[in-house]
């Protein structure tokens, strides 16, 4: 085995709180399994400087720019090409072993470029200006997350697979009895965020009912004036004196610290749920929107999410939306009445759920909690849904392919219960998944057909050149299959970015890429077939007609 | 900052996106220097346009 000891790392995590939140809870386990390794951080400082008080106790080193303010000081390119020449030059003089891009926008693609390490993980924008990733994780979640509703991991799971972290569960902390809850009704866009008068609801209800609790309301100063309209309400002014209000007035340490102090957190999708689970404390994120609960709930134990059946759920943030029937189909009278089960810590399984919630308003949501699987990896299991759909079939099928795929990891999985309705769309997937497994097998074909032509003494350029075409015209009929199936958009999208990124110098070596590519797309698409066939299967062996009646 | 501030820094930046644009065209590979250009340009574009 190599030796690894004394390495630097340094990871690059340019975009927002969350991510930073969530890269450093990669970053500690990757530091409790290795404290040797030195690591640096390089971030944005308008993200980076408020959380200082946390990344600093595990990255070595952190590097921070600061566009706005270099702009300020001078307004030219000229100033901000010596800034950031000066600025990759230091972080290059690390002697960095393994830089990792966790950012994946354009702007880190290029940095990562720039700078100086021995391996690159993650994107980079190549000499020739195009995104290079050569590691399956980061193709996944340049091919997956964000961009439908079918990436099965956690953000935080698939960068330790990135790195090369051993999944361990994080450690189990206690529950502690109801206390102060801390509750952040806001996010940073308006279709991820209720509005305010359902939060009054909730807030009033669960007052009402807890009457041994505080609720500590936590916020930016952005959401100074949305606190403002929730308070401003004669039923809320009755409950005054047992809600602290803290929206505007706190920097992030002392939010860590209200967190720390709090016995529950309640909120969307946004930086504080991270910073809570951080905080060591039971969440549940209300969903809505464009988040995909199993990507981006906080992780770790005690993780819970209550997320629409709205088929649009989850869109994109670009999709406008009038409507926001995401946001009316969770209930607040559900939300509270599960709140209620949350932070009194009661056991919470489908059985309890059913006992204590109404039915009714239970009829336009689904309750997930987390859990770690045998292969010590976190996810997101409905606690309300006895079938699942289409969309939830491909996850669990997607995760098992992936991971054995990726890292040989086999995770004991149930067969996913469907309906009727679930069984008819994925049985009518099959044909589709036929087509791809066909067109794998040309591509096989043809990539071993231009090897035999180059093997000749001498090769016929234009038969080269035909089944070029050929391979070519497989990328445009495999988009073509897309239409009729779109659930099978993440294996296609996969594929075609793992052809984008093909190794090889030359036309053998990219032909022998290709083969290799194709050959694995042909085992993939098979082994989708054969999961689903035994999916299909097992619904109808469970749901066989009763024939005949019993003799006495 | 000044609108005409702005302005400028972006005209300056089109024009050596532009610049990098040929050196691509006349090296096939992209340099540190082309490379700097392109960072600068997708972080103005991200922090002006979201």
């Amino acid at each position: 085995m190599a030796n690894i000891e004394n390495k630097t790392f340094c990871l690059i995590q340019i975009t927002r709180f969350g991510d930073l939140i969530q890269t450093l809870q990669v970053a500690k386990a990757l530091k409790a399994q290795r404290p040797d390794i030195r690591l640096v951080l390089v971030a944005r400082d308008q993200f980076a400087s408020p959380l200082s008080f946390l990344l600093e106790k595990t990255f070595d080193r952190i590097y921070k720019f600061d566009v706005k303010t270099e702009l300020k000081k001078e307004c030219s390119y000229k100033h901000l090409n010596t800034y950031f020449s000066k600025f990759v030059e230091e972080i290059s003089e690390e002697k960095i072993d393994v830089s990792i891009n966790f950012s994946f926008s354009k702007s880190s693609n290029y940095l990562h470029s720039l700078i100086e390490s021995k391996y690159k993980l993650g994107p980079t924008q190549n000499r020739q200006n195009q995104i290079d990733i050569f590691d399956p994780w980061s193709s996944l979640v340049q091919s997956m997350v964000m961009r439908g509703p079918f990436n099965p991991f956690n953000i935080v799971d698939i960068y330790k697979k990135v790195i090369g972290v051993t999944p361990e569960a994080t450690k189990k902390f206690e529950l502690k009895k109801k206390d102060k809850i801390t509750i952040h009704p806001f996010a940073s866009h308006h279709k991820k965020s209720w509005p305010v008068k359902k939060w009054k609801e909730v807030i009033i209800k669960v007052l009402r009912a807890n009457t041994d609790i505080e609720i500590n309301l936590v916020g930016a100063p952005n959401e100074v004036e949305a606190c403002k309209d929730l308070l401003n309400d004669p039923v809320i002014d009755h409950f005054k004196k047992r809600i602290n209000n803290h929206v505007g007035k706190t920097n992030f340490e002392q939010l860590f610290n209200i967190l720390k102090e709090s016995s529950h957190f309640i909120g969307h999708d946004s930086m504080t749920g991270h910073l809570a689970k951080l905080a060591q404390l039971p969440t549940l994120t209300i969903s809505l929107g464009t988040v995909r609960p199993a990507e981006t709930t906080p992780y770790g134990h005690y993780s819970y999410s209550i997320a629409p059946k709205t088929k649009c759920f989850p869109c994109f943030p670009n999709e406008k939306c009038e409507t926001l029937q995401c946001h009316a189909d969770i209930s607040y009278q559900a939300t509270s009445q599960f709140i209620n089960m949350f932070i009194n810590n009661e056991e919470i399984n489908a059985k309890t759920i059913k006992e204590q919630i109404n039915v009714f308003h239970l009829n336009g949501l689904e309750i997930l909690g987390s859990e770690y699987t045998n292969a010590n990896l976190f996810q997101m299991k409905s606690l309300t849904e006895e079938s699942v759909g289409p969309k939830s079939v491909m996850r669990t099928l997607l995760r098992i392919l992936f991971l054995y795929k990726f890292s040989e990891i086999e995770e004991n999985v149930a067969f996913p219960k469907i309906n009727n309705e679930t069984y008819n769309v994925i049985y009518g997937c099959l044909e589709g998944i036929q087509h791809l497994y066909e067109l794998s097998e040309f591509g096989k074909k043809y990539s071993k057909d231009i090897l035999i032509e180059l093997a000749k003494d001498n090769p016929s350029l234009d038969l080269i050149k035909k089944l070029s075409a050929k391979i070519d015209e497989i990328d445009n009929l495999q988009a073509l299959v897309l239409q009729p199936y779109p659930l099978l958009t993440p294996f296609v999208e996969y594929f075609q970015l793992a052809k984008g990124n093909l190794k090889g110098s030359n036309l053998v070596e990219l032909s022998e890429s290709n083969y290799v590519l194709f050959n694995d797309y042909s085992i993939l698409t098979s082994t989708l077939h054969d999961l689903i066939t035994k999916i299909l299967s097992e619904h109808k062996l469970k749901n066989k007609p009763v024939t005949g009646q019993a003799k006495d | 900052m000044p609108n005409e501030e702005l302005t400028n820094l972006i005209t300056d930046i089109e024009q050596m996106v532009n610049t990098a644009g040929e050196q691509f065209q006349s090296d096939s590979n992209l340099n540190d220097e082309s490379l700097t250009t392109l960072l600068i340009a997708s972080l103005i574009e991200e922090e002006f346009n979201g």
